[in-house]
């Protein structure tokens, strides 16, 4: 009996501690202890510089610097840091496999598919025909469901979409029949409705194939209703672990308490007062927009809609959310109004508030990353100074009171200016990048996906910034993003796109209603983290069953759960 | 863009380049009066010399005649050797190709294995020691070097000839002086390519399908690697035209860069044009060939998409 409660545990990490070797080694994660057991679905979850990326790197001896190792990995029944070259090649290829973020980046850009599968395939088969190898590649990629698997090997990672290139990864790591699959967040890199076709096939492979997975995410979303165990890393250490069920249900830690209220998907029930009486803002008239790739193409007409008769409307201190996918025209609506892109035809018009006569630029951006938009060597105060010296404040004094009112509009205290963006968190940077759209005292804000790139604590911050924006100084936002659960909290109104066509434009308290297009239903579909409870409350099998129907070939949605 | 259109471009650059060093030899003076001292010649002999070597009429008459008999193929007349500029331009080829071959077989012989051994080790004591090496080498001027190996070789050890051109022996110092400079500036190249190529995600992905070390390095690291030094190429013949005209003077090379330097001082405009059109033509032909290598090395470059 205690033998077999050995072979059970796949994966055993003890009392692991890394540290950047050296003089004064600088420790990244301390005293994790994780079981991970035959079946189990494990994920390790924490913000991005808990450790977690080290952690699994650490259990495949893949860290990019000289490490002082303390404590054990053992897995697979091996003792991992104290494996010899050849031994440790033997663990790689038949112990553990592993998927990473960017599928992308994780794929040899100059090679093949075919060629780096066959590469992996022959160290399992080293005497096996070379016809025979293909064969196996091509049923890996079935595994996988990639359609016409056959036609994919000859072609490279930067021909096909994201998704698919995340399932080659997946039938890359499984190559070996693995006792183990490390996933090191594989959908951060995905669009929403592809996170769920990625994480449905994970489990799949983990049902069919009895895999163990030890999946890591920033996302507590993506795993409560589907991992078995939940681990929370904070500043490399281990703050809480159990079954998932305890984790959700009762968090005893309060980090993680935080974690699960910021990921929480709150459903549209607000009843707030409709904005739609208010005058417009912005408007959009059948505009249209088509990019080519080449003169040839534009010649015969073959070009890609970034935008086809977008038709919607802007009003007074009223938040608009813009979602879609990758591809479906978001950014270049926002290009086009801030004049950065001509439509083809069609018109888009700015309207002037009232008693407006100042020749300012009423449009204002918010860009996606808050560090790559600030001068990592210029003072914050200097950089505001500069917004409204070029826009003609001569007066110091007046711009110095100007800039103390808007940053405590975005809820800051006023050290941040003495400060470089280098000394600004993640949450802070992002609401300078608002001070600064803010201090022309713009009608219109444009936010182009300001979330995306902050930890789930900050994102909540973030939209308390912007929804008090809305409510005490009545600006408009043009709020552009992939993610239903930042629409959920702070939109009134959600315009969807699909190919450059609006596909729906309603309130945002209608778009659950069960009512809508196929399309909306699906990406409502692919929200994760909502309970199994909530989606057959509010999705009727109807819909959903009609959502399927619009998948495109290759594409399956997430209902094996409901 | 197309194989046809970048032919045109190519010629276009070379007709700007021939059009341009035209223009600047003529600015700087009537070359007659620089090669003969008019106090010492008469008129009509000093006009003689003029329409043997075609320098009547304006300026814009010479570019018509000068143009007009390119495209016949006829290169002009060389002041210096009295004879046709093509045949003393030519003459000079093999040296410098010999030269030149070997010197860039030395830089990659040197780089590729010393960069590659640097990156993969980095910040290691071999590592550092490659790096402060490679500083010292590409800060060295050609000359200096030229002369400390005729000083250790020639002078003091007396194992090489100091000067001239036939045996293996007269091409080991020059070979080393442009190989060792070259291979400073190429080692730097390898190292910052491989050292970006292996930190790239898709090395730490077959690593972690447990690809062996040495199949990581030539199958991932070495392709992606490549590309930046493909594009870096022309660079580096460019550099070692440049060096073979010093290091070709103090070896008494007989080779084209040579040539530049004594067509210049003896103000020979018909060999001097020659050279330069012959460089430009080697430079854009490079490029060319590196385009469209760099295209069949990196599947991203080519538009078309599969699906």
């Amino acid at each position: 009996m205690a033998l077999e409660t050995e072979d059970d545990r796949v994966c055993r990490v003890e009392n692991l501690s890394v540290a950047i070797d050296g003089e004064q080694p600088v420790p990244l994660v301390d005293d994790i202890s994780i079981e991970i057991r035959k079946g189990d679905y494990f994920a390790l979850v924490g913000e991005s510089g808990s450790g977690k990326s080290i952690t699994c790197h650490a259990m495949m001896r893949l860290l990019p610097f000289r490490p002082r190792i303390g404590g054990k990995v053992i897995i697979d029944g091996k003792d991992v840091w104290s494996l010899n070259q050849r031994e440790l090649l033997d663990f790689r290829r038949r112990s553990v496999g592993m998927v990473f973020q960017d599928p992308l980046a994780a794929l040899n850009p100059v090679r093949t598919i075919g060629s780096q599968m066959l590469e992996t395939l022959r160290l399992h088969h080293p005497r096996v025909h070379i016809d025979d190898l293909r064969n196996r590649a091509v049923k890996a990629l079935m595994e996988v469901h990639i359609p016409e698997p056959a036609a994919r090997l000859g072609v490279y990672p930067h021909q096909l979409s994201g998704g698919l290139n995340q399932r080659v990864m997946i039938a890359l790591a499984l190559l070996g029949n693995p006792r183990l699959l490390i996933a090191d967040e594989p959908t951060t890199a995905l669009d929403m409705s592809v996170q769920a076709e990625v994480l449905d096939l994970i489990d799949e492979l983990r049902r069919k194939n009895d895999l163990t997975v030890l999946l890591v995410t920033h996302d507590l979303g993506i795993v409560r209703d589907r991992a078995t165990n939940i681990a929370v890393l904070q500043k490399g250490e281990m703050v809480e672990q159990g079954r998932a069920a305890e984790v959700v249900g009762a968090p005893r830690a309060a980090y993680s308490r935080e974690l699960f209220e910021a990921a929480s998907v709150d459903w549209p029930t607000r009843a707030e007062a409709s904005r739609r009486t208010a005058p417009f803002c912005l408007t959009f008239n059948n505009v249209n927009k088509t990019y080519f790739a080449s003169k040839k193409d534009r010649k015969s007409g073959v070009g890609i809609p970034a935008a086809k008769d977008m038709t919607f409307s802007v009003r007074r201190g009223e938040i608009v959310a813009l979602i879609g996918e990758s591809g479906s025209g978001k950014t270049t609506a926002a290009k086009m109004v801030m004049g950065l892109e001509t439509p083809d035809f069609g018109k888009i018009t700015v309207f002037r508030s009232p008693g407006d006569d100042r020749r300012a630029a009423r449009v204002q951006m918010v860009f996606q990353h808050p560090r790559d938009s600030l001068d990592p060597l210029m003072k914050v105060e200097d950089q505001l100074h500069e917004v409204l010296s070029v826009h003609g404040w001569r007066d110091r004094a007046q711009r110095v009171a100007h800039i103390r009112k808007v940053i405590a509009d975005v809820g800051l205290g006023e050290h941040v200016l003495q400060r470089r963006p280098t000394y600004l968190s993640g949450g802070e940077a992002q609401r300078v990048v608002i001070a600064r759209a803010l201090l022309l005292e713009p009608d219109l804000l444009i936010a182009d996906e300001p979330l995306s790139a902050v930890d789930v604590r900050i994102q909540k911050v973030i939209l308390d910034c912007l929804k008090r924006l809305r409510d005490q100084l009545g600006i408009s936002i043009l709020l552009i993003t992939h993610d239903l659960r930042v629409v959920f909290e702070i939109a009134d109104q959600v315009v969807v796109l699909r190919h450059g066509r609006v596909v729906e434009d309603i309130p945002v308290h209608q778009f659950t209603d069960g009512q809508r297009d196929a399309y909306t239903q699906m990406l409502i579909d692919a929200v994760p983290g909502k309970s199994v409870a909530e989606s057959q409350a509010e999705l009727p099998r109807e819909a959903a069953a009609a959502a399927d129907n619009v998948i495109e070939h290759g594409s399956f949605v997430g209902h094996a759960r409901i | 863009m197309n194989t046809g259109f970048r032919l045109l471009r190519a010629l276009v650059s070379l007709w700007l380049i021939v059009t341009l060093v035209f223009v600047a030899l003529r600015a700087t003076g009537d070359p007659i009066t620089a090669i003969f001292d008019p106090d010492n010649f008469t008129a009509e002999a000093l006009e003689a010399y003029r329409r043997q070597w075609g320098y009547t009429g304006t300026v814009f008459d010479q570019y018509v005649v000068y143009i007009t008999s390119l495209l016949r193929g006829d290169f002009g007349f060389s002041s210096m050797g009295n004879r046709g500029a093509a045949a003393v331009v030519i003459e000079r080829i093999p040296a410098t190709l010999q030269l030149v071959g070997c010197s860039a077989f030395l830089m990659m012989a040197i780089g590729f294995p010393v960069g590659a051994y640097a990156a993969l080790h980095d910040g290691g004591r071999i590592d550092r020691f490659v790096m402060t090496f490679s500083t010292v080498g590409f800060a060295v001027p050609n000359f200096v070097m030229g002369l400390a190996f005729i000083l250790l070789f020639s002078v003091n050890l007396r194992l090489l000839p100091s000067n001239g051109y036939g045996t293996w022996q007269h091409l080991v110092m020059p070979v080393l002086t442009i190989g060792i400079s070259q291979s400073a500036i190429f080692t730097r190249f390898v190292r910052s390519a491989v050292l970006d190529a292996r930190n790239l995600q898709c090395v730490t992905s077959a690593t972690a399908r447990g690809v062996a070390p040495w199949e990581v390095f030539w199958r991932h690291v070495v392709p992606n690697a490549m590309l930046p030094l493909v594009t870096i190429t022309p660079l580096l013949v460019g550099a070692m035209v440049a060096a073979s005209a010093v290091v070709e003077s103090v070896f008494g090379w007989p080779g084209i860069g040579r040539l530049i330097v004594e067509s210049v001082a003896q103000r020979d405009l018909a060999v001097l044009q020659m050279i330069v059109m012959m460089i430009a033509a080697v430079m854009i032909t490079t490029n060319l060939v590196v385009d469209l290598a760099y295209a069949q090395l990196d599947p991203r470059t080519s538009r078309a998409r599969a699906h």
